[in-house]
């Protein structure tokens, strides 16, 4: 029987997301591996407490962690969330268009694309191929009062409170075995340059373990400090380094409405995010400080919200925006800020943890002389993934054709642009997205770097496998903003209206008749309160 | 726009499935036509007709073509195939395993390798998450007569006559609008040396087209002959080059039941195809000419068939087994034997060819411009295909712990396993094939630079193996069926528990086994099948 220990070093988020995980996922019944787990945090550090909306993949975490999902919802005053809105992102018009998660794919060929390219696009595109975006702007939740009866179900994610959802981890880690140590970490204490023996806390104890997961946060002090792993930067394709947040509680400022979607509005220097719990909306302006002050920044939040929030607190949050250049050095794996940070236009913040956490179950070094295997492995998939969010990101921005402020006329430009992104772009230019683009993903002009015949070959191009976003979604964006495709249209002359598959239309006519109101589920189901109506806020124009 | 000339030159099933598919998916089948195509097939070359088991892909390629299941199981004599059973490959004791198309996976993680690593291995690993190895075994067929009801289904593909596919294929196409020439081509005209301009008939035609494709057999009167484009010899992994091949007909021979799966019993010196069709059995001894003679193989081949087929001719069919530098080189594409061949023991012959008709929808050049673009996609792709599947046929080899004959003392041989599998082997010794090792796969200390210094004109990076064809549940078949677990690191020690098959197979077994008919039965009732009567059993049936 093997028997592992690992110690988690800081909690929030990413560090009681990995304890709840891997203390379910390698501790089998009927194995007889055995992996023992300690999380050691600080009482004094806060944890930053911004990553609060989510995507599908939370789903498969809580389902390995088996946890009942209203009881989830319950404890982390979660709301559905089944699409991202972006608004104002291609003309500052008002104009919007949906990122749903669910997709209908025709069979068994699905032309969705060349069709909307053919057609004369009166139609949203994304409103031909799912019935999602309508679903969100009529306000239904994605789940029915009674049992589901409409046949495939609808994909969605959550928002939630994030450091209710710490919590909520950790009470459901410590009695199920993993141990809690309520400690500042003074010492690091190194084998080598490569591998920590222990850690020592200000409480006295020294904390042996076979793998340590650096969950501080920005500071990373373990995989920074000690291992010396650097970060690279990326804030040349990612303009914002700085957030701008509020709560507005139901309790005075109650919309009347709790979206079932998250929404994504553009404004002069960046956008803000505006995430509907159970109880209070949170938003927050993500902004470059090259391009407008924090005041400002401030001032053009509240006007968005509107109304009466003079009484509401704000505070500011700086980031960096990049990755760890490595994220498992020798035993020692960054998880969370400290693996690297990318703003959330699409609510990918708690992913990257959450994907390390699943990639260290799956490769997890039950032996030490399997450490570099395992981590060449895992430190390759995320990798890709970090630069995968990268160029989807910097897609949202670099499609936009606002020109009204210096901060969009400068996203714009090709030095702004990745060089992945740039080749995909040249690419789609003929050829609407398809599934196989993403198979060995490598385009005729790229520049393929000189592989290096080296052992650990670090030094390479990363490869987009479409893990997070596969054609759809990137069909979804492009379509959207309405960019690309005028050269992919094999017959030019006539652009007729496009007619709506039945299925979808049947799918929107079931959705009516069955599907309550968003607040009216999260009221009947998971115990919300009712609160006065007060004005929607300003920046609801569409 | 003017609709793009497809240029097919020979038919078989390699010409008529790109006519079909093409036709079905580009031109929805006559009413919006983007592509217009011309088959020329000669009337003197003959066919070559061993491509006679099929895999799912296949019912893909059916549903975009239009064509009914029951109506195609008709016309091409067709038989359910749910698996194959690869006989006496580890060892010569008439022992077997099954590589089925079914598999149950348990949510939300599968951990069935590891709980057959910790057991007795009683049981043989395939057995204990898939219940069609036992369904093959006990002669069922894997649909009822009535509709289906037995939840889920069990997945399979096909035995047929490929000449009867492809003439059936034919008539269906000429009839959607394929244009079809029954003559000789006799000259190829370039315009440059990467580009046809048209080619010539013995009637006295000229043909032109803006896209060729070669489907001319091993012959390659396109892409070799006159575009020169070379090809990879892979006789240094796979050394069967020959086969000689019977057809056994049920009305002398027939053998008690038409098995609802193909069977590939390993010889002294290759191994012998049993491909059980409506009226027939195709058999087949794939052998290598430097081991074995022709003569030799024949008396061992007509020795499995047993005593009474002294009367039935045997034909003998020479190969060359490799792979096609480059499918697309300028406007002509490869399709069928010109583009390569591997042996059919995981019956990717056909295979090959749908991927390509496949691919080549997708990847249309409308616009001559984009036509590089594509190529490039498409022949990286392709090239990475036919490297998964010579490594898996080597794996199949190589993993023998057969040393009877000199042939099977060789296979095992380190300069006869590829460098890629090798890599994997290495890798899997330390952990079992996981879901994430197809993504983006590389191993610590492979050397990732491609071995084609002649292929100066494409991108130089090793091929990828992107689970196209087999992810790691078909790994995990092979290797645990032959005994990897014996080469692999122990973790688990001894004193195992016995073997436990999962209770949803269990059941699965308990339930469905006396509803299932038999898959003779199945061929009466739905397709009119003539019972035949037991005649003799194969000598070589374990």
């Amino acid at each position: 029987m093997i028997k592992r220990n690992v110690v988690i070093v800081g909690g929030g988020s990413s560090g009681w997301m990995a304890a709840a995980y891997l203390q379910k996922a390698l501790n089998i019944e009927g194995l007889p591996d055995k992996v023992e787990i300690t999380l050691v945090e600080s009482p004094d550090i806060p944890t930053i407490s911004v990553g609060e909306a989510t995507i599908p993949s939370i789903r498969h975490l809580l389902s390995v962690i088996d946890i009942d999902e209203l009881e989830f919802i319950k404890n982390t005053d979660a709301t559905f969330k089944q699409s991202i809105k972006y608004v104002n992102w291609e003309f500052n018009n008002d104009s919007f268009y949906h990122h749903p998660f669910s997709r209908t794919r025709k069979a068994p060929l699905d032309n969705s694309a060349t069709e909307w390219l053919e057609s004369n696009q009166k139609i949203p595109f994304m409103e031909t191929c799912s019935e999602q975006p309508i679903i969100c702007e009529m306000g239904l939740a994605p789940l029915m009062l009674q049992p589901w009866d409409m046949g495939a179900p609808l994909t969605y994610a959550y928002h939630m409170n994030a450091a209710k959802f710490a919590d909520y981890m950790r009470d459901i880690s410590i009695p199920r075995g993993v141990k809690h140590i309520l400690a500042n970490v003074t010492d690091v204490n190194m084998e080598n340059e490569n591998k920590i023996s222990s850690v020592n806390t200000d409480q006295g104890h020294t904390l042996k373990a076979d793998l340590f997961i650096d969950c501080t946060g920005f500071r990373a002090k373990l995989i920074e400090e000690n291992l010396k792993v650097g970060f690279e930067d990326c804030s040349q394709w990612l303009l914002c380094d700085r957030a701008t947040t509020m709560h507005v509680p139901y309790e005075s400022h109650y919309p009347g409405v709790v979206r079932p979607y998250t929404t994504a509005t553009a404004l002069s220097n960046g956008w803000i995010w505006d995430i509907p719990l159970n109880n209070k909306r949170s938003i927050g302006y993500v902004h470059s400080s090259q391009f407008i002050s924090a005041e400002d920044a401030d001032k053009e939040m509240r006007a968005y919200q509107g109304g009466n929030c003079d009484g509401l607190e704000s505070r500011t949050i700086h980031f960096k925006v990049g990755h760890r250049k490595k994220h498992w050095q020798g035993n020692c794996i960054a998880l969370g800020l400290s693996g690297g940070f990318i703003e959330p236009l699409e609510s990918t913040g708690l992913y990257l943890s959450d994907l390390g956490s699943v990639l260290l179950a799956e490769y997890f070094p039950y032996k030490d002389e399997h450490m570099e295997a395992m981590a060449y492995r895992y430190n390759r998939l995320m990798k890709n993934r970090f630069y995968e969010v990268l160029d989807f990101i910097n897609m949202h921005y670099c499609l936009t054709k606002r020109n009204d402020t210096e901060f969009w006329r400068t996203v714009q430009k090709p030095e702004h642009i990745t060089d992945r992104l740039k080749a995909k772009f040249a690419y789609w230019q003929s050829k609407s997205p398809t599934a196989s683009d993403f198979d060995d993903q490598s385009f005729l002009n790229e520049k393929i770097q000189n592989i290096n015949p080296s052992r650990t070959l670090d030094n390479r191009n990363p490869v987009d496998t479409a893990a997070l976003w596969n054609h759809e979604s990137y069909e979804c964006i492009i379509y959207g903003m309405h960019a690309l495709g005028s050269d992919n249209v094999a017959f030019n002359d006539h652009k007729p209206d496009l007619k709506v598959h039945p299925y979808i239309i049947n799918r929107l006519t079931a959705a009516q008749q069955k599907l309550p109101l968003h607040e009216v589920w999260l009221k009947n189901i998971a115990g919300m309160k009712d609160y006065p109506i007060t004005q929607k806020p300003q920046g609801w124009r569409s | 726009m003017k609709p793009t000339k497809v240029v097919i030159v020979g038919g078989g099933s390699s010409g008529w499935i790109t006519a079909a598919y093409l036709n079905g998916a580009l031109n929805k089948n006559g009413l919006h036509r983007k592509i217009d195509i011309t088959l020329i097939e000669s009337p003197d070359i003959p066919n070559i007709s061993v491509g006679e088991a099929t895999v799912i892909s296949i019912k893909h390629t059916l549903a975009v073509i239009g064509i009914d299941e029951l109506e195609f199981m008709q016309a091409t004599d067709a038989t359910f195939k749910q698996a194959i059973k690869y006989v006496n490959w580890v060892e010569n004791d008439n022992s077997h395993y099954y590589h089925p198309f079914n598999r149950f996976t348990q949510k939300p993680i599968d951990r069935a390798i590891q709980f057959w690593l910790a057991s007795d291995k009683s049981i043989p690993f395939v057995d204990t998450c898939s219940a069609q190895a036992q369904i093959c075994e006990l002669g069922l067929s894997p649909q009822t007569v009535t509709p289906w009801n037995l939840g889920t289904k069990f997945n399979a593909a096909y035995h047929m006559d490929a000449q009867k596919f492809a003439k059936y294929l034919a008539s269906y196409s000429i009839a959607k609008g394929v244009k079809y020439i029954s003559a000789n081509v006799t000259d190829v005209e370039l315009k440059d040396n990467e580009h046809i301009s048209c080619v010539k008939t013995d009637h006295g035609q000229t043909i032109d087209g803006d896209l060729f494709i070669d489907c001319t057999g091993f012959r390659a009167k396109l892409i070799g002959e006159t575009l020169n484009v070379g090809y990879e010899d892979f006789s240094q992994w796979l050394f069967c080059d020959q086969a000689v091949t019977m057809h056994v007909p049920y009305e002398s021979h027939f053998p008690g039941e038409i098995r609802p799966y193909t069977t590939a019993t390993a010889l002294s010196n290759g191994w012998i195809w049993d491909i059980p069709m409506q009226h027939q059995r195709s058999i087949g001894y794939v052998h290598s000419s430097q081991y074995i003679s022709e003569e030799q193989a024949d008396l061992e081949m007509r020795a499995y068939q047993g005593a009474g087929c002294e009367d039935l001719p045997s034909r003998t069919v020479k190969f060359k087994v490799g792979r096609r530098h480059k499918h697309w080189h300028g406007n002509c594409i490869a399709i069928g034997l010109s583009g390569g061949f591997i042996e059919p023991l995981e019956s990717t012959g056909l295979h090959l060819s749908e991927l390509s008709a496949v691919l080549l929808a997708e990847h249309f050049p409308y616009n001559p411009n984009d036509m590089e673009n594509m190529a490039f996609r498409f022949n990286r792709i392709l090239s990475n295909r036919y490297y998964e599947v010579l490594d898996f046929i080597n794996m199949h080899y190589c993993l023998t712990k057969r040393n009877d004959t000199l042939f099977w003392q060789t296979v095992q041989k380190s300069e006869h396993i590829t460098d890629r599998l090798k890599a994997k082997f290495d890798f899997w010794k330390i952990k079992p094939p996981s879901p994430s090792d197809f993504e983006d796969q590389s191993f610590l200390g492979f050397n990732h630079q491609s071995v084609h210094e002649n292929l100066a004109n494409i991108d130089h990076r090793a091929p990828v193996d992107t689970g196209g064809i087999w992810n790691h549940n078909n790994y995990l078949f092979i290797l645990y069926s032959m005994g990897f677990e014996k080469m692999a690191e122990e973790l688990y020690g001894d004193n195992l528990p016995p073997t436990k098959i999962s209770p949803r197979i269990q059941h699965r077994l308990n339930t469905i086994t006396n509803r299932l008919p038999t898959h003779q039965d199945w061929l009466i009732q739905k397709l009119g099948l003539r019972p035949y009567k037991m005649n003799k059993r194969p000598a070589g049936w374990t």
